[in-house]
């Protein structure tokens, strides 16, 4: 049972839904097994939907990562920069950035890449904010030691920065990816006919509990498979941790 | 009759905003030789030792010269080890020579005997943080000699240690230079080990003067600590440090 600690959870899940569905109206919140067995009668078209929505969350996150790089390690080990950018991340960080999702969709059209910038939007500043923080409390004797061996420029980055950093960068990913779901969700209410999001709205909206329950079952396990990517990518990667 | 210069120290003074750490220094260091940096705390041993090896910061103010040959392969040894936690044993070892990018295979068998002598060849895949402070201590010599450098430079290496480890690294040490005499500058604070380590003693006074230059006979005998001599010379240099 070591092995699974899923599977508490998941039955204290189940027990709870159930009670629900024996408490609460049974036609708004249908019984977990009524909502497995739409899920596996409807596998290719929810599979669709998740597909896209993981497309979304990849791209979005990769993006974020890369940018989130220059810019954290800029500001962090460049003082100029720092006194220029770091003002305004502060400044634009608490904006609510869904309110820009009229302006993306303008700019951006309707398609994939207004929710992706919505999503790489906000996930920016955050992970900006890790990295810089993350560069910043390296041990100067880290930096000592490379120089002394001979160590410069790129060497520096490679040896001491991204290794330094990566423990707190995977953290940063987890929270990440709570985030960019919640925050697709709600992108793929608009313009789209694909998506996990808009799977469940659309349910919804047709009175179709199970498939809601169906989606929201499947939002989970979405999240669940890519916290478990992220711990299996953070073992194999930080063994040293 | 005095042998190769290999770095020649000339009128060198170190300045931090707050403080003064080396006023006017003036020493030869012959090839081959080891030194031993002796001085209280704050007199300045490790600003000498950081301004051979080129690592003062840049708000430090200095005047006079260091003269080395730039060919000169320099590697030091620091007090807190400086390893890098996120890489195993083995590729803290060899990353002076990744970095160089020489080809790694090369010196598998150099990296070989260099652990075995150290007694640490069974912790190649462990990381620093799996080990002992004098493990540590240990892979921390490994890596700076395995360039077979022309000077190595020990900041306080073994003050952190207990004493028996410590004794023992300092024999490890002695043992390498024995089979290759580099030459090594130790700065420490310990006078035993400024006798052991080194054949030239230089006593740094509180303001970063150089106040003696003692010739040490009983360096390069390692059962050395067993021997009166080697006492003697403790007491000789403790009468001059209670002098400055």
């Amino acid at each position: 049972m070591k092995r699974h600690p899923y599977i508490y959870s998941i039955f204290i899940i189940f027990i709870i839904w159930y009670l629900a569905h024996l408490l609460v109206m049974k036609n708004i919140v249908p019984s977990p097994i009524e909502t497995f067995a739409y899920i596996f009668k409807n596998i290719g078209d929810l599979g669709i939907n998740v597909l896209v929505s993981l497309y979304r969350i990849f791209t979005a996150i990769l993006i974020t990562i890369v940018l989130g790089f220059v810019v954290g390690i800029g500001t962090a080990r460049n003082k100029k920069i720092d006194q220029f950018i770091t003002p305004l991340l502060y400044t634009l960080f608490p904006i609510p950035k869904i309110a820009f999702l009229p302006l993306l969709m303008l700019f951006l059209g309707l398609g994939d890449a207004s929710k992706i910038a919505l999503v790489s939007l906000i996930l920016f500043f955050q992970i900006s904010i890790t990295i810089r923080d993350g560069v910043k409390k390296i041990h100067p004797s880290y930096f000592l030691s490379i120089k002394s061996l001979g160590g410069h420029g790129f060497q520096v980055y490679k040896h001491v920065i991204l290794p330094a950093i990566l423990p707190n960068l995977f953290t940063s990913i987890r929270v990440s990816i709570g985030i960019s779901i919640s925050v697709l969700f709600f992108a793929e209410n608009y313009a789209t006919n694909l998506g996990i999001g808009y799977f469940i709205m659309d349910s919804w909206l047709k009175l179709d509990y199970t498939a809601m329950f169906s989606g929201i079952v499947l939002i989970s396990l979405m999240g669940t498979f890519l916290f478990n990517i992220i711990d299996i990518l953070e073992r194999k990667i930080c063994v040293w941790n | 009759m005095k042998g190769e210069v290999l770095v020649n120290i000339k009128n060198y003074s170190v300045s931090y905003p707050d403080v003064e750490a080396l006023n006017n220094v003036n020493v030869e260091i012959i090839k081959g030789q080891t030194y031993s940096i002796l001085g209280p705390s704050g007199c300045g041993k490790t600003t000498f030792l950081h301004g051979i090896a080129g690592l003062l910061p840049g708000k430090c103010n200095i005047s006079g010269d260091v003269i080395t040959n730039k060919e000169l392969v320099k590697s030091i040894v620091f007090q807190d080890y400086g390893l890098f936690p996120w890489k195993t044993v083995k590729e803290n070892i060899l990353l002076p020579i990744e970095i160089r990018n020489q080809v790694i295979y090369e010196y598998e068998e150099d990296y070989e005997k260099l652990v075995e002598k150290l007694k640490i060849s069974e912790y190649s895949n462990s990381y620093p943080d799996n080990l002992s402070g004098g493990q540590k201590q240990r892979v921390a010599v490994a890596r700076s000699w395995i360039m077979n450098p022309d000077l190595l430079l020990l900041d306080e290496p073994f003050s952190s240690l207990d004493a028996i480890t410590r004794e023992s690294l300092q024999d490890a040490v002695l043992n390498l230079y024995k089979q290759n005499p580099i030459t090594i500058i130790t700065v420490t604070h310990s006078i035993e080990e400024a006798v052991f380590m080194g054949e030239n003693i230089i006593i740094l006074n509180s303001k970063g003067e150089i106040k003696k230059n003692v010739k040490n006979k009983e360096f390069g005998d390692i059962k050395a600590r067993e021997k009166e001599g080697f006492y003697e010379k403790c007491l000789e240099l403790r009468r001059i440090m209670k002098e400055l």
